[in-house]
């Protein structure tokens, strides 16, 4: 029983020492290869890298979203003065202080608007639809507001975990209190910038659709696919003996319910999306969602119902699979999967009112995906990967699911 | 002069080394079983209790007085006009089932994600839902023109081979909030079968100790009782936990299905399930100010427990900021004339007042829960709630009636005025809702004594070596030890 065995950090390894430069060399290489190879597959289809745009661009929300994700999970853990997540926070530290290099992956997206983003076709902004808010789907208001964007999160991100790994050394109480006192107003910064960015990113492929909901409906599947990547991280830093037996079924057995209430929410948010949108049947709002029900998107949109809400909602819904290690590691890859998915059926169908799909699509996940990781991986090097210095570090340790 | 232990110990001390303790004062369980059970069964009734429940009682004839106006007269006696066909019934009904949100919000969701300091105020929250859900259900009951068919909400077989439309969000509502009350319900009541019988162990009286009795289901505290009833409340909390959704979700839909500008927005599920919490929150904390006050129940429910709910009114007030924000952002982006002027019309048209006040009371004073001075101070704190209670009646009012009085078509525009009738209805709802609150605090335990022990120092077998040791019954937490006069009860 937990009880009589306290785990303590001496007992396994909690840096990355001799990984760190394998596993930063391997992902970037995967990542650089990725992206030239889907540079050469998008000039090989000869439509001016159009498709190579849209590829490139579901890639870069996916994992925009999961270090969003990581962002929001910071100060909700200080805010709410929790402890169970210390020994793990470091992960969602530095996935989230890779900002910057996001910031960088960010250039193409704006590079090829063009190709990618109905306003700055000068057709449709030019019509009368579109004449309110020219200004502000402008190029330069779009790439002034990323601009704006990128400054908050990396700001932001980079405040919490330099503050934290400040305190691995000092455990300094007092840095603790600091970091709760801003978290609330962070928040705020973060619901109503990712809110802003999910609709420049996402909504306004199509200029002309609209969604009061599109906000959360982003967040809530980045927030959900984090915690899928974050039981990835920590079992495989477990496979190779590191952070073994502090990060235990107890707080994986949280991981746990975490995906599986924010698959749930997740479910809710999509549904009443779309249903309010079904129901009152009002054309200006319907399209969005006609070219993504017909031409194979249909179907993508069923599997998408199954895969992102019903299996993984009942899969994860007993205790047992939380706490099995095989289980929970398997529903975190498949929530990934679904996710990117969904984010494939939000962004494509702009591209193409029929099914398509390339290799380019997954070229690019691991492009992005391998510079993404590999720029996590140079964050965490240099320090420990538990915040050693938290107050809340011993609770954490001892934390026990009743 | 401080008067209570809770007047010297500040517990809202932040403090990540050390958690503060919840219960203050010194207290074992016998102390707190018999603080508890004693306002039910030993205290003399206040003659103040007798004084409100007099005046509550008195509006309560008032709203069934003006419910048999109605019957007999019709909705006519209503300010109901064309196009507005849906006033003040709607905006309370939406109102009251909001007020319930908390407390499925505390017992279920803080119990899920075990938030201790829930033990406190989730029976008070709880009977609060259901008191506040049974006015809420009174409104569209009322509202129905033929009410002695109102039974035909239901799906029943009946001579006329009528089904109620199945399409109608109202339908929904009638299932969403059915099961809201009736899991309510259930979870209020078997969380209180522990604390009932311990009044059936307590209490002198032969009546009470046969009703307490029934009430208590033969419960004998042994661990097969407490096993299936810790298993019990975990699957109700469970379940009620998406119904803390989905209840003002479909709400919700009565509205965002229609075409309606102004209406009809996704964003307005989450935003109506987080504007519930929040005022749900602030009359839970209307009622329990007072209640602790008068009940000598501060060391129970301290200021750390009332700041915790002030930030969570801070955290929905300022989710419902966000939607207010988004709704017009969108208004403006989507480019739709209706929709924009739909906007423009409530902030700066002939509703902008009751706009103003919404804005004001919902997303301005909360946010002076920033300043911890602020979330402490109980006056100020009850003064908020107040403004929040009337914020939130007021955002119905103005989703409701501006987007109905001045809709598409400009020649049937029309200004609503509630009459006397609405007035006093909606008067007589609190009445009903605040006698059924003095009842409950009369005749049931207000706290969850079995639970305010599970989180008090000595339930720990294990106490660390941060928790003050001491035997079965004598405990008195380091806190206390160290006030210099020692605190005294």
């Amino acid at each position: 029983m937990a009880h009589h065995h306290v785990p303590r950090l001496e007992d396994t390894k909690t840096t990355l020492d001799g990984l760190g430069p394998r596993l930063f060399a391997v992902s970037a290489l995967i990542g650089v290869i990725g992206l030239a190879a889907t540079f050469g597959l998008g000039l090989s289809q000869g439509d001016g890298l159009r498709h190579f745009g849209f590829s490139y661009l579901i890639n870069f929300a996916f994992f925009l979203s999961i270090s969003l994700g990581a962002m929001f999970f910071m100060p909700i853990m200080y805010v709410t003065r929790a402890s169970w997540n210390v020994v793990m926070r470091r992960l969602a530290e530095v996935t989230a202080a890779v900002m910057p290099l996001l910031a960088v992956l960010a250039i193409p997206v704006i590079i090829f608007a063009g190709q990618i983003y109905g306003w700055a076709d000068p057709a449709v902004a030019g019509s009368h639809a579109m004449s309110h808010k020219a200004a502000y789907l402008s190029k330069n208001m779009f790439i002034l507001r990323w601009v704006i964007y990128f400054c908050i999160w990396t700001g932001y991100s980079w405040f919490f975990w330099k503050t934290s790994v400040k305190q691995d050394s000092s455990g300094d109480v007092g840095l603790t209190r600091r970091l709760e006192n801003y978290s609330g107003f962070a928040l705020m910064i973060c619901a109503l910038s990712v809110a802003a960015a999910s609709f420049d990113l996402l909504m306004s492929i199509n200029p002309l659709w609209f969604s009061t909901m599109f906000g959360v409906y982003y967040w809530a599947g980045g927030f959900v696919t984090f915690w899928a990547v974050m039981t990835l991280f920590t079992m495989g830093l477990q496979n190779t003996g590191r952070m073994r037996g502090i990060v235990t079924p107890e707080h994986f057995h949280d991981y746990g319910k975490a995906m599986f209430a924010f698959t749930f929410f997740w479910g809710y948010i999509a549904f009443s999306q779309y249903m309010l949108y079904w129901y009152a049947n009002i054309p200006e709002e319907t399209h969005w969602f006609l070219i993504r029900s017909q031409n194979g998107w249909g179907m993508t949109g069923m599997v998408i119902i199954f895969a992102t809400f019903m299996l993984p909602f009942a899969g994860l819904i007993s205790r047992y699979a939380k706490r099995s290690r095989k289980m929970l590691a398997f529903w975190a890859f498949w929530i990934i999967v679904a996710q990117w998915i969904n984010l494939y059926w939000v962004v494509m169908p702009q591209f193409s009112d029929s099914f398509v799909f390339s290799p380019m699509d997954v070229t690019a996940f691991f492009g992005i995906g391998g510079l993404w990781l590999a720029g996590i991986t140079k964050l965490a090097m240099g320090n420990s990967l538990v915040p050693t210095g938290d107050p809340r570090l011993e609770e954490s340790l001892r934390f026990e699911n009743a | 002069m401080k008067s209570s232990v809770t007047d010297l110990i500040d517990n809202t001390v932040d403090d990540p080394t050390q958690p503060q303790e919840l219960i203050l004062g010194g207290q074992d369980f016998t102390s707190i079983t018999e603080t508890v059970s004693d306002i039910v069964l030993e205290r003399k009734t206040p003659r103040a209790w007798y004084i409100a429940f007099t005046f509550t009682a008195g509006l309560t004839g008032v709203l069934f007085l003006m419910i048999a106006w109605l019957f007999i007269k019709g909705v006519g006696v209503w300010g109901l006009n064309n196009p507005v066909g849906w006033g003040w019934a709607i905006v309370n009904f939406v109102f009251w089932v909001g007020i319930g949100h908390a407390g499925t919000l505390i017992s279920a969701i803080l119990f899920l994600l075990r938030q201790k300091w829930r033990t406190s105020i989730n029976r008070f929250a709880e009977a609060m839902t259901i008191f506040a859900v049974i006015c809420a259900g009174i409104f569209p009951g009322i509202h129905v023109g033929r009410v002695w068919v109102v039974y035909w909400l239901f799906p029943i077989p009946n001579y006329h081979h009528m089904w109620p439309n199945f399409r109608s969000p109202l339908l929904w509502d009638v299932f969403a909030v059915g099961t809201y009350a009736t899991v309510s319900l259930l979870f209020w009541y078997m969380g209180m079968v522990p604390d009932l019988a311990t009044l059936r162990d307590r209490a002198k009286g032969r009546i009470q100790q046969v009703v307490y009795g029934a009430l208590a289901l033969g419960w004998r505290g042994s661990h097969r009782h407490w096993h299936r009833y810790e298993k019990a409340y975990l699957l109700l909390a469970g379940l009620a936990t998406p119904l803390v959704l989905s209840v003002h979700s479909v709400v919700s839909f009565d509205f965002a299905t229609a075409q309606l500008p102004g209406w009809h927005t996704t964003i307005f599920p989450p935003y109506f399930v987080a504007g519930a919490v929040f005022s749900g929150f602030a009359m839970v904390g209307t009622l329990l100010i007072p209640a602790r006050q008068w009940f000598g129940l501060k060391h129970i429910i301290t200021v750390h427990h009332l700041e915790n709910m002030n930030k969570i009114i801070l955290a929905t007030g300022s989710m419902v900021g966000f939607a207010y924000a988004t709704e017009f952002f969108i208004a403006w982006y989507g480019g739709n004339p209706n929709e924009s002027f739909a906007f423009v019309n409530r902030a700066f048209g002939p509703y902008a007042w009751a706009y103003w006040i919404m804005v004001t009371c919902n997303v301005v004073t909360p946010q002076l829960f920033w300043f911890k001075k602020v979330r402490t101070n109980i006056g100020i704190m009850w003064v908020m709630y107040i403004f929040v209670n009337i914020g939130m009646w007021f955002e119905r009012f103005v989703i409701t009636v501006s987007s109905l009085s001045r809709d598409f078509l400009p020649s049937s525009w029309a200004y609503y005025d509630p009459t006397m009738v609405d007035i006093l209805t909606f008067l007589g709802s609190f009445g009903l809702f605040f006698t059924l609150v003095l009842l409950f605090i009369r005749f049931l335990p207000m706290v969850a004594m079995a639970e305010v022990k599970t989180v008090m120092p000595i339930a720990d077998a294990h106490s660390g070596e941060r928790r003050s040791v001491g035997d079965y019954h004598g405990d008195i937490p380091r806190h206390v030890r160290e006030v210099p006069d020692g605190g005294g009860k």
